[in-house]
């Protein structure tokens, strides 16, 4: 049979997620997978949206808001990223965090219909951190009271789950706004953006089966990275890219670089084996491994 | 000082005009064809084209407060009665055409993406680059672009989308229900 070749893009996670797919099937049956794959990352959306307010993300923080998280029962996949999270922050003491939803909020990012009370900084400093809650044998419990946002992982274990479920024999890439794995990655090129303008594009091979990229600059005046000591918006230019085997590490770590130094970026590097292309806003590369 | 600053940035923006060459990222995915393909599997789609008013423009306008664009709507309907429509939508940093089915009574069943272009503001307003949308010419503007295979960057958001769909839910709500 010859080779079929599908190339499709919807609107999901808040994003344009691209899906190509290319083997010796029928096309008919390189769409069905690709609606299964869709399907998929959808399932991921419904549960980690914080957007979503039926999601199973704002349930959580529902009750995490009211202080009454204790022994809340969590599905598989928030568990395992929920746990990932947290083993991230206490490896970076903290840089990592994914209580920051009240300072993104605060700053319009974020819609606010869970009511969080967000009128200045201190009321947000009283609200827990990534620190204060624990995740064990499929539950979850704090003390305090605080507020998740998955934003900055999510995206990256959409399609980590998405790309499970594709068959060897077939190259797969996905691509969630960035975030990017390839089934059949050895000796692919890769395009990494570093600003708004048309021209600031970087080739680079791809390192890893997964790809992210994190950045501001289409985001105006604002920042979605948020220094969890301060809880204000720390503005950077250019972008900072990770390789790693899977697309939820490569998402978080792009995160937790931007605030790291630089002798924990080659720390953080080694740990997840991961590749670090930092480009500043003038395409200059500085990488860490 | 503001002279100055007048002065300065006016001459970094002609001599960026005149020595950066001009690309723009693009990415076809579907063609309406394949488009329909999936969307209604081996339905029978007609075309059953549909031009809105000034007036029904103005009022859908009005009603959600976006920007009605185009008069002239490119759409198709089946037997059973659903549509079927390519759509333009012009966002703050890319231009993108959709292709969108909805039932008969209005819910939108599926989305797809059928082309991503990055945009910059000033093209859209040429008459040429804007004929490459709804099934025409593409050809011609695709080849002056930067033909990228896969891209990674700061995640875009997909609000202009959402608001290409209120249009066209809204335009359902007032004019094609009435078909």
């Amino acid at each position: 049979m010859d080779k079929n070749n599908l190339h499709r893009c919807k609107t999901l996670l808040g994003t344009f997620v691209e899906i190509e797919l290319s083997g010796d099937v029928s096309e008919g049956d390189l769409i069905t997978l690709s609606e299964q794959l869709f399907d998929e990352i959808e399932r991921i959306h419904q549960l980690m949206s914080f957007h979503d307010e039926d999601s199973e993300l704002s349930a959580l923080n529902r009750l995490a808001l009211n202080g009454n998280a204790k022994q809340v029962v969590l599905s598989k996949d928030l568990e395992y990223v929920l746990q990932f999270a947290s083993e991230l922050n206490r490896l970076t003491q903290g840089l990592y965090d994914i209580t920051i939803a009240p300072s993104l909020i605060r700053s319009n990012q974020l819609p606010n219909h869970l009511s969080v009370d967000v009128d200045s900084i201190d009321d947000i400093h009283k609200l827990g951190s990534g620190a204060d809650f624990t995740c064990e044998n499929g539950t979850f419990s704090t003390d305090k009271r605080l507020c998740i946002d998955l934003g900055g992982i999510a995206k990256g274990y959409a399609v980590d789950c998405a790309m499970d479920k594709v068959p060897a024999d077939i190259y797969c890439c996905i691509n969630a706004g960035g975030d990017l794995a390839m089934n059949q990655w050895k000796n692919q090129k890769m395009t990494l953006r570093y600003a708004k303008r048309a021209n600031a594009l970087k080739t680079v091979k791809m390192q890893n089966r997964a790809l992210a990229t994190s950045g501001n600059y289409y985001r105006g005046n604002q920042s979605a990275i948020i220094k969890p000591s301060t809880k204000r918006q720390v503005k950077f230019s250019g972008s900072m890219s990770v390789f790693s085997s899977k697309v939820m590490v490569s998402d978080a770590l792009t995160k937790a670089m931007i605030l790291s130094s630089k002798s924990q970026r080659m720390m953080l590097a080694k740990y997840y084996n991961a590749q670090a292309i930092k480009l500043n806003r003038l395409g200059f590369v500085k990488l860490f491994y | 000082m503001e002279r100055r600053n007048f002065i300065k940035n006016t001459l970094l923006g002609l001599v960026g005009l005149a020595v950066l060459p001009k690309v723009a990222f693009s990415k076809t995915y579907l063609t309406i064809a394949q488009a329909q393909k999936i969307l209604f599997k081996n339905e029978k789609l007609t075309p059953f084209p549909v031009t809105l008013t000034e007036e029904q423009a103005d009022s859908i306008e009005d009603a959600i407060d976006i920007r009605v664009r185009h008069l002239k709507m490119n759409t198709w309907r089946t037997e059973s009665g659903d549509w079927f429509f390519v759509d333009q939508v012009i966002g703050k940093h890319e231009n993108i055409e959709l292709a969108v089915s909805m039932s008969k009574n209005g819910n939108v069943k599926g989305i797809e993406v059928l082309t991503y272009r990055e945009s910059y503001g000033d093209e859209i307003m040429h008459p040429k680059w804007r004929a490459q949308f709804h099934g025409k010419n593409s050809s011609e503007f695709l080849k002056l672009d930067k033909q990228i295979k896969n891209i990674s960057g700061a995640t875009l958001s997909c609000r202009h989308v959402t608001d290409g769909i209120n249009r066209l839910n809204e335009t359902w709500q007032q004019v094609l229900r009435l078909l």
